[in-house]
């Protein structure tokens, strides 16, 4: 197999890695929380340009003549790690404004208009994030290593499988959880969870700042791998991408949006590859026809998506426990009457 | 984009003029079928699009407004009847119509860059200048603020006073209480459908010509404006609408003036989320409903 | 006639005295000898927009006993039930909560303090099984930190294990036994009403606003829930049923309200609350 398919392949699986772990984080905004996020890839550009800020510093600014606010010259992986904390900061300011006053299909649109309102303003302010031309030059993450290297995309690759790993763990640990569970009640019936005592705002942020969280590791890992941001890359068709690996995967289920990050990455990556008929957008075009008409299918035909929602673990107990085990103390109502 | 738009004064109110009309017929959707429809875009491009190769083949351009919007008309009635209509039967929650028809519009918009290529082009516009006091309008302007004002006032007045006008009204009130005083809802949507895809059309068209140099997406930063006029009115009703469109517009014109026009699309948008959050409604709506 | 700091009905049975007919508003400080009155409802209005859909209405609820709401549609039942539960603020008036003042608290801190309802459209959350439904209601609300749910697992997983023999033994106590693992959605009304019921048990409420359980569910079902609304009155619980069914609600409560327009019309016993003539009126005439 020779370089370039190679790593054509390598290119393939970490979209594909990205666009799972970026799925999850929409998965937790959009089905366990019941938030439709039409904004997601905000929060992703805040991961991003995090990144190419705290590992720019004054002179990667310089070196391409691009300026923003602030830069700082941070090693790897300090950089990621910020842009995670920034994104769920944010994320914490954003959603407790919208999700207070806003009822669920004017919360997409809210954050619709967000979005846009931080890519103009980007676009408009040279001074602030440099502008429609973004932030290139970004330092690759391991020193003395380049992308010219060859093994280096599947190194890349290898180290955001095992992120990937980490957060299959974590999220799978939230979701089978008394919150996971609680956000499920939520979601089914939220004056019925409140009835119950649970406070639906304390929840949805919650599980809003997780979600954005996600978002920010995968747009700066993004940066890291692709060295550039620019608001070009946070169209907001880029949202829908992750809302058709949703829809088409299966909301609440994590396999299942494994299924469908690589369904749509085989799409994105089939056309471009494509023999150029036409004009040369055939390929793009293509792409998002087909992906459009896929979630509408799925949307009208099959909205549960490939995998439906997987039986949730319930803690027996012990067989010897109905006997001689005490149950542990009621802390609530301990005095009730 | 409305810096782009509207170069003086004169321009702004045009520009407002556009916007009314295109919000109107994106309102109109809201109104009769629930559905916020994010086709409504996309359509705006196709329009440009078909506007241009008439125009090139010889068609004057105003002909080719109504040609154009005539087009636009009957692409909407599909896409009302092949996809939004189908979904609400299924009992399609209101986000979910908005994802599919984000989608379609996504679709569309492909489909026309599949068709057309990524390349800008333009109209070459006719006519000189007319001086009215210190405002500046060009033929093309007026042009276009006729049909804008034309349209919409033909709007509302057959909302106002025709029959057919006060059975849409009623559907949009409540469908199922229309549908047992006799009204046939399914025509009125069809027929509202295909009335809002000729706005559309007309609007796309005259949207391209207000921005001179146009492509296949010119329109992803005139929608984002038309939803914003269309939720400061009031969604769902054509009089807002209007009023919506020009206090966008002309906020953002006076805004600009004042700051600078680089920040006029973050300053329309920060009045949707605004509204959006403290509001919801519209502004121009009454609390007491 | 609308009942306001006039004589207001003492319900229950073994009343405290300082819970007996009393005419004067108490403060906090005598909430203490108010033992036993768990729900004290004062002169509650509720507007919407022009119209008042609930009017000065003041019961008290105690222990251990049903409180009946009875009314025709529009009455301002369901308003007054979601006043005092929280969906609903109330433009006047005040509801105190054991003594404590909740009339300005969202609901899910009410249910915290151990006001439960039910709802008329049944809240079972039907993607969930019924075992999971029930454990939701119970203790492990206590343990829903993100921190903990991931961190410290054993402990809410032995909670867990507990609840869930707590659970069984409320799904036999309600005969749901066979539906553990069944979605709430697949069961039949009587059925999600049934879980609905037990899962706001779980909490271990001191009351429960019971608003129309019995509609839509056939006349077999309406006796097993009456006979389990009786248990619970045993167990110590304060009901407050809100209904249509005039029969089932005469035959379980202690006591009754009788409401038409946002006023109450009629308090008393069940008998004297039937045979009071606008009562009457209104259920025999129309």
């Amino acid at each position: 197999m020779n370089g370039q398919t190679s790593d054509f392949i390598a290119t393939g699986v970490l979209y594909a890695l990205l666009f799972v772990i970026g799925s999850w984080g929409l998965n937790l905004q959009f089905d366990t929380a019941g938030i439709i996020n039409f904004g997601y890839i905000m929060f992703e550009a805040v991961g991003a340009y995090t990144v190419a800020i705290f590992s720019l510093g004054k002179t990667g600014l310089s070196q391409g003549q691009q300026q923003a606010f602030v830069a700082f010259s941070l090693p790897f992986p300090l950089p990621i790690i910020v842009a995670v904390v920034v994104g769920a900061a944010f994320s914490a300011v954003i959603g407790a404004i919208v999700l207070r006053r806003v009822r669920q299909d004017q919360q997409a649109i809210v954050l619709l208009g967000m979005t846009l309102a931080a890519l103009y303003f980007v676009e408009a302010d040279p001074g602030f994030l440099n502008g429609s031309l973004g932030l290139s030059l970004i330092p690759e993450p391991f020193i003395g290593s380049n992308s010219a290297s060859p093994g280096y995309e599947w190194a890349f690759v290898g180290g955001v499988a095992v992120l990937t790993v980490v957060c299959w763990l974590l999220v799978r640990a939230t979701t089978e959880s008394p919150f996971g569970r609680a956000l499920r009640a939520l979601r089914d019936n939220e004056s019925g969870a409140e009835a119950l005592g649970y406070g639906a705002f304390s929840l949805q942020l919650r599980a809003f700042v997780l979600g954005g969280a996600l978002a920010a590791l995968v747009g700066g890992i993004f940066a890291y791998f692709i060295t550039t941001w620019a608001p070009a890359s946070w169209g907001y068709a880029e949202t829908f991408y992750f809302f058709t690996v949703v829809i088409v995967g299966g909301t609440s289920n994590l396999g299942g949006i494994v299924i469908g990050a690589m369904v749509v990455v085989g799409l994105q990556q089939g056309f471009e590859y494509l023999p150029d008929i036409g004009n040369s957008e055939l390929g793009v075009a293509l792409q998002t026809i087909c992906a459009s008409a896929l979630m509408v299918a799925f949307l009208a035909l099959r909205p549960r998506g490939i995998l439906p929602e997987r039986r949730h673990r319930v803690y027996e107990p012990d067989v010897r426990s109905t006997s001689s085990q005490p149950v542990p103390a009621d802390p609530i109502r301990s005095s009730a009457g | 984009m409305i810096h782009v738009l509207a170069v003086s004064l004169g321009s702004a109110v045009v520009v407002a003029a556009v916007l009314a009309l295109s919000t109107v017929g994106f309102t109109l959707r809201y109104a009769v079928s629930g559905v916020f429809d994010l086709t409504y875009g996309a359509l705006m491009g196709v329009a440009m699009v078909i506007a241009f190769i008439l125009t090139e083949a010889g068609v004057s351009l105003w002909v080719a407004v109504v040609v154009v919007g005539l087009a636009v008309a009957v692409i909407s009635v599909m896409v009302e009847g092949l996809v939004v209509r189908p979904m609400s039967a299924r009992g399609a929650t209101s986000w979910v119509m908005m994802i599919v028809t984000f989608a379609v519009g996504l679709a569309i918009e492909a489909a026309v860059l599949g068709f057309w290529g990524p390349s800008f082009n333009s109209f070459t516009l006719v006519g000189g200048t007319h001086r009215l006091g210190s405002v500046e309008i060009t033929t093309d302007q007026l042009w276009t603020l006729l049909i804008a004002a034309l349209c919409t006032l033909s709007v509302g007045a057959v909302l106002r006073f025709t029959q057919w006008g006060r059975a849409t009204r009623a559907t949009a009130t409540n469908p199922r209480l229309a549908e047992n005083c006799g009204v046939r809802v399914r025509t009125i949507r069809t027929v509202t459908w295909f009335a809002s895809g000729a706005l559309c059309g007309m609007g796309g068209v005259l949207v391209a010509l207000q921005v001179g140099s146009f492509t296949y997406s010119s329109w992803e930063l005139f929608f984002p404006l038309i939803i914003a006029a269309a939720v400061v009115g009031g969604v769902g009703r054509p009089g807002g609408a209007v009023a919506g469109a020009f206090l966008i517009g002309l906020v953002t014109a006076l805004a600009s003036a004042v700051i600078s026009s680089a920040y006029e699309d973050v300053i329309a948008l920060g009045v949707l989320v605004a509204v959006l959050l403290v509001r919801p409604r519209g502004l121009f709506v009454r609390t007491a409903t | 006639m609308p009942s306001d700091s006039g004589t207001r009905p003492v319900i229950g049975g073994d009343m405290p005295r300082a819970c007996a007919g009393s005419t004067s508003h108490k403060s906090r400080e005598d909430a203490t000898s108010d033992l036993g009155c768990e729900l004290d409802v004062r002169t509650v209005v509720k507007d919407f927009g022009g119209n008042r859909a609930v009017g000065g209405v003041s019961f008290r609820l105690g222990r251990a006993s049903i409180l009946g709401l009875i009314g025709p549609n529009g009455a301002g039942k369901s308003t007054l039930g979601n006043v005092i539960c929280g969906s609903l603020r109330p433009d006047a008036g005040e509801i105190l909560f054991r003594g404590i003042r909740v009339d300005s608290m969202p609901a899910h801190r009410r249910a915290r303090l151990g006001l439960a309802r039910t709802f008329q459209l049944s809240s079972e959350f039907n993607r969930l099984t019924v075992m999971e439904n029930l454990l939701v209601g119970g203790a492990l609300r206590d343990q829903v930190g993100w921190w903990r749910s991931i961190v410290h697992r054993k402990h809410w997983q032995r909670i867990e294990r507990g609840e869930v023999l707590r659970a069984r033994d409320l799904l036999t106590d309600f005969e749901l036994s066979k539906w553990e693992t069944t979605l709430a959605g697949e069961l039949s009304g009587g059925q999600r009403r049934l879980v609905e019921i037990a899962r706001a048990l779980m909490g271990h409420p001191n009351v429960l606003v019971l608003d129309e359980p019995m509609s839509g569910l056939s006349p077999h079902m309406v006796e097993r829930v009456a006979g389990h609304l009786e248990r619970l009155r045993a167990t110590g619980l304060a009901l407050l049923l809100i209904e249509h069914n005039v029969g089932v609600v005469s035959a379980l409560s202690d006591r009754m309200i009788a409401m038409t327009q946002g006023y109450v019309i009629a308090e008393g016993s069940p008998e004297e609350v039937l045979g009071n003539d606008e009562v009457q009126a209104i259920y025999v005439a129309g």
